[in-house]
């Protein structure tokens, strides 16, 4: 990987951090399993489709999604494993599937699983750790379910959105994609 | 680590600031009872006052504190006991004192720091990018806003093509623009990945330091005893 592509990776990772910060205290005192992810789903496609679309190797969502987590690391590292495991479990599907992020419906499967993804994820770390919120992830399946739903639609719709920004600054001679 | 958090004038080293951050989490998750918790939370925010993080911890429990009340208080109203919603409080808390340590850490020092440790320098660049951008593109956002209030673009959120057209694509545009200068800026400044680095001012060790690990493992055993 060239340093301009980890310079831009870094950059896709800082504004998927601050969608994060501005967008996850909105619905933190909602006490609904999931839903964190889905206010900044729609962001996390779009960024994520961006990132893929210029970087276009096996490793691209994973690199954001672990600096995210990194910075999310210095306040707590259950939220740095719920995005890694995410990214992990997204990369492994597209490696499976396309091999690579070569063809735009790799960058829209990639970008667009990785947002609900992270409620699965949660769902492992809470086994790992136990208490009671694994209890409620497993008390209410049906509210997961519309969580995992909406979540989805969002970020498949952000990865559609990214991938039309992408085509659009790519005519324009703005984002150079591979 | 993040913008308007109040440091102090000797934060710990990075690394042990990782250290006591992953250990006040880990081990806080692991106490069962309220009482408990919140005894080894007021041992360590005891701890951390007097190694100078009282500004830093105000900040952020002025910020936290409100959610965890609205969180606890729904819990209890949703019909969690009062244990039950004390411990949500409580680990909600939690979440806030484990990043007092590592929040104040600058993220030059954490580069620096990383560096010295062995961290692959690619790690070391991107994080200290990521970190450093979170503001700057906080800024540019309000920059965007602004541009379009001056030129007198009614926007509204619930209208797509605004959203699309007046915020996403120029915000978009920006970053990558700012990518590419920061990409170039690093080339010609002989950044390079294949070479080892070097550290201009290392990150050393201090006394101030091993007197907190001390403090903290004292606290540990404690926690372990109850």
């Amino acid at each position: 990987m060239k340093t301009r592509d980890i310079v831009f990776l870094a950059i896709m990772a800082a504004a998927v951090t601050l969608v994060g910060f501005l967008t996850i205290p909105l619905v933190l005192a909602i006490p609904i399993p999931g839903v964190r992810s889905v206010p900044a789903a729609l962001f996390y496609g779009l960024l994520l489709a961006l990132g893929a679309l210029k970087v276009r190797r096996i490793g691209s969502i994973l690199a954001i999604a672990a600096l995210n987590g990194l910075v999310l690391l210095m306040m707590s590292w259950i939220m740095f494993l719920n995005n890694v495991i995410a990214a992990l479990i997204v990369e492994l599907i597209v490696w499976l599937l396309f091999r690579g992020y070569q063809k735009e419906r790799a960058i829209l499967l990639g970008a667009g699983l990785y947002a609900p993804l992270t409620i699965p994820a949660n769902l492992l770390v809470a086994i790992f750790i136990g208490g009671e919120y694994l209890g409620q992830l497993l008390a209410t399946p049906w509210l997961v379910a519309l969580m995992l739903l909406a979540a989805g639609v969002l970020g498949f719709a952000g990865a559609f959105l990214g991938l039309r920004i992408g085509k659009e600054l790519n005519k324009a001679g703005i984002l150079k994609t591979a | 680590m993040f913008s308007g958090i109040d440091r102090p004038r000797q934060p710990l080293h990075p690394m042990a600031g990782l250290i006591l951050s992953f250990l006040t989490l880990t081990l806080g998750l692991a106490l069962g009872q309220p009482l408990n918790l919140y005894l080894f939370m007021a041992s360590l925010a005891l701890l951390y006052l007097v190694a100078g993080y009282g500004r830093t911890m105000v900040r952020v429990f002025r910020l936290l504190g409100v959610i965890a009340l609205v969180v606890a208080g729904l819990a209890y109203l949703a019909g969690d006991s009062v244990a039950g919603s004390l411990m949500t409080l409580g680990r909600i808390a939690l979440v806030g004192l484990s990043s007092v340590p590592l929040i104040s850490v600058h993220p030059t020092q954490l580069s620096r720091a990383l560096t010295q440790a062995g961290c692959p320098r690619i790690i070391a660049l991107a994080l200290l990018i990521t970190i450093r951008f979170v503001p700057v593109l906080a800024s540019e956002m309000q920059r965007i806003r602004e541009a379009m209030t001056i030129r007198g673009v009614r926007f509204h959120w619930t209208n797509l093509r605004h959203v699309y057209r007046a915020l996403l694509l120029p915000l978009v545009v920006r970053l990558i623009n700012i990518s590419d200068l920061l990409a170039l800026s690093v080339e010609t400044r002989g950044f390079s990945l294949s070479e080892r680095g070097t550290v201009y001012k290392p990150v050393r060790w201090r006394l101030k330091d091993a007197l907190v690990g001390m403090a903290f493992a004292g606290v540990i055993a404690g926690a372990l005893v109850l």
